[in-house]
This record gives C-alpha cells, sequence and structure tokens, in this order.
C-alpha cells in the first residue's frame, strides 16, 4: 500500500491588507493534473514523483510580494517535477537546489522596474515514500503533529528567533520593534542559505505548513486543538484561519494541513518526534 | 473515477485572484519570448552555465501558452518565470563571454612581456 495524502489548504487576505500576498502550491508531482478548488479535502497517493506542500509569503510592504511568492512555488514545482533520485540524500539536495533556483529566478526577476525589493519566504514540504524533506528560507513554518504532541520542525529565520537564542524570553522577542523583520528572504539576493531537515513519517502524521499571518495569531496548542477536535481537515483549516481573524487578522493567512496514511511504521512507544527528524543543514547568520 | 480524479491532483494558487478575472498574458508572453530570443542570440544556448536556464525558459513558456484562456494566473506566473530565465541566461552568458576575454587580455599582456 502506498503512503497517501489527505490535504486541505486555505489562503485569506485577512481583515487590514488589501490584497492576498501569500501563494501556496499542493501538487501531486506525479500525475500533474489540476483542482482549483483549494478549500476542498483532496486525497493524493503519493507516487514516484512524490507530492509538493508549500507556502510562500510575500514581503509585505515590498513591491509586488505577490509576484514573488507565485514565481517560487511555481519555479519550484517545476524544478522538482524533473527526476527524482532513490536516496533521500539526494533528494535532499535536489530540493535545496530547486530552492535555490526559485531565489535566483525571483532575484532576477526583481531587476524590473517596481519590482525591485519584491521577496517571499519559503517554507516546502516535499513528501516522497516514506520521508518528508523540508525546506525553509524566511519565517513561514512547518509542524508536526504526531501521537497528540505537536511540534515546530522549521525554525524561524527571524530578528525574533534571533532575539530568544540569545536569551531574551520570546514574550519580550515579540514586542520588538523589529518584531517583523525576516534574517533572509527568496530574491533579495543572489542566493539564500537554505534549512533543510529530513523527517521519517509515521503512520497518522499531520503536517501543517502556514505563513506569519497565521502563526503569529494563533498559538502552537491552539493548532494542535483545531486539528484533534476537528472531524475534517477542512474544518481544522477554517478554525484555525477565523481564529487568527478574530485577532485582528492584519497579515494574510495560509494554511495547508496533510494527514498521512497508507504504508508507514506505526509510532513506537518512547519515541519522540525528535528521534525521527534530521537536521540536514542549518540557517546560521 | 471519482477516486481517480481524488488521487491524481494539482492546485497551485496564487492568492491573489481567479483566472476568470485575469486577462490572458499576451503581451508578457511576446515580451518573453523577445527575451528568449536575445538570450539565444548572446549564445546562452551554447554556454554550460546558460544552457539550462534557456531550457526552462522555453519549457515555461511552452506552458505558459497551453494554459492561456483556461488558467490565466498561472499562465502569467509562468510568462513572468520564463523572462526571468531568459533574462538569467543572458546575464550568465554576458559574463562567461566578458570571463573569457579578460583571460585572453590577460594572456596577451603576459605574452607581451618581454
Amino acid at each position: 500500500m502506498p503512503v497517501n495524502l489527505t490535504v486541505c489548504a486555505r489562503t485569506d487576505v485577512g481583515l487590514v491588507r488589501r490584497s492576498n500576498e501569500d501563494a501556496f502550491v499542493v501538487a501531486d508531482l506525479t500525475s500533474g493534473s489540476a483542482l482549483h478548488e483549494p478549500q476542498v479535502t483532496s486525497r493524493l497517493e503519493v507516487g514516484d514523483r512524490g507530492v509538493l506542500l508549500a507556502v510562500a509569503d510575500g514581503l509585505g510592504g515590498h513591491a509586488a510580494g505577490e509576484v514573488a511568492s507565485a514565481l517560487v512555488v511555481e519555479s519550484l514545482r517545476r524544478s522538482l517535477s524533473r527526476s527524482i533520485p532513490a536516496d533521500p540524500r539526494r533528494v535532499d539536495g535536489l530540493v535545496e537546489e530547486a530552492a535555490r533556483r526559485a531565489n535566483r529566478a525571483v532575484w532576477q526577476a526583481a531587476h524590473a522596474p517596481g519590482r525591485e525589493r519584491m521577496g517571499t519566504t519559503l517554507t516546502a514540504v516535499f513528501v516522497r515514500g516514506p520521508y518528508a524533506h523540508i525546506a525553509e528560507v524566511g519565517d513561514s513554518r512547518a509542524y508536526l503533529l504526531r501521537g497528540g504532541v505537536i511540534q515546530q520542525v522549521t525554525r524561524d529565520q527571524s530578528y525574533v528567533q534571533l532575539l530568544i537564542d540569545s536569551g531574551v524570553s520570546p514574550h519580550d522577542a515579540r514586542r520588538s520593534p523589529f518584531n517583523s523583520v525576516v534574517l533572509q528572504a527568496m530574491g533579495t539576493r543572489p542566493d539564500v542559505k537554505v534549512a533543510l531537515g529530513r523527517l521519517a513519517l509515521r503512520q497518522r502524521d499531520c503536517l501543517i505548513v502556514c505563513s506569519d499571518g497565521l502563526s503569529n495569531k494563533v498559538g502552537v496548542d491552539e493548532l494542535r486543538w483545531a486539528i484533534l477536535r476537528s472531524q475534517r481537515l477542512d474544518a481544522a483549516c477554517a478554525a484555525m484561519v477565523d481564529l487568527a481573524k478574530q485577532r485582528g487578522g492584519e497579515d494574510n493567512i495560509t494554511v495547508i494541513v496533510a494527514g498521512v496514511s497508507g504504508d508507514l511504521p506505526r509510532q513506537i512507544a518512547g519515541e519522540s518526534i525528535d528521534d525521527t527528524f534530521q537536521v540536514v543543514q542549518e540557517f546560521r547568520t | 473515477m471519482r477516486s481517480k480524479v481524488l488521487t491524481s491532483v494539482v492546485l497551485v494558487v496564487a492568492a491573489t485572484a481567479c483566472g476568470s478575472s485575469v486577462p490572458p498574458p499576451n503581451d508578457q508572453w511576446a515580451a518573453a519570448q523577445a527575451d528568449l530570443g536575445r538570450a539565444e542570440a548572446s549564445g546562452a544556448a551554447s554556454n554550460p552555465d546558460a544552457r539550462l536556464h534557456v531550457q526552462l525558459a522555453q519549457e515555461d513558456l511552452a506552458s505558459a501558452h497551453r494554459l492561456m484562456g483556461r488558467d490565466n494566473v498561472r499562465a502569467t506566473t509562468l510568462t513572468q518565470l520564463a523572462r526571468a530565465e531568459a533574462q538569467l541566461a543572458s546575464s550568465l552568458a554576458a559574463e562567461s563571454a566578458a570571463n573569457d576575454d579578460a583571460s585572453k587580455a590577460a594572456a596577451e599582456m603576459q605574452g607581451g612581456r618581454p
């Protein structure tokens, strides 16, 4: 039995912004056919070429953020649609190369008048076989919910995270006047340092990928509860987005939730998420 | 049949608009085609660093053309991506040519020394 994903995605302009600069992709790279109803739950069989889940958050206030985010997800999808090696370590390299190529394309496109400062974050989860390969540039997040425990599997490349790492409390760090600063973004330099991780999947894992319009408003335990108490993924996505909007909805809000099933090992007693997650490459300032 | 459809899904959303409200990117497509022509004329297709970007631009243009009228949002994005790839190919080819010229000049200077 193959690995299957049950996926729902939702994006919302929020309550303040006039346009939605977020973009996302949910792509079955084996079949390549299309569906254009993002709020519908879909069941995907993970084929030889894998499934790509990615969120890009065009930088607020920068020119043409929506162009940058759309370019990045399209470029990533295109690069990963090419031949995929069997060795998971080589897949890590392929995902990194795809992200760097997407960065270069946005950087080049940013030479056009009016788009000089465009950029975007990227968090991509590429599922192939029993692994999820996770790539991150910026501060969009990926979480894993497993056995009732939720854990962030990306590390924000942000000024707030830098303050927290240096000992400032999360509460104080978020009150910094520079709390919206990201340390790097796609398209603002000719090259990026892509943070990479590889997760060995388990039966009934649930992956969440989101922009900071959600993660800044909805706490990790609230995400957990939204999924655990919802009968369906579309209801969970709607609950998360609604909560972010109830709390101001100042930013665009995007979330992808993917439930994992099929031919995978079960979580064994005492096994933590960290036991199955390998940091392949860290982002360092 | 239904399960077949549900299991073979690609969903790509540029969140700003739906396809029906966006016109086909005819002018941008023509501009991208021109950029690709310039890249090819600059020798990018035979340059090892630039060749892949020429190929990607060609593929993006073909995909965008197929999507025009059906999914104009994605066709526009692919056209923009094609322009970026073509311009990148041109830049890489020009950089390579400049490096070659610099190497030749340096060699000539070395050769001209007493």
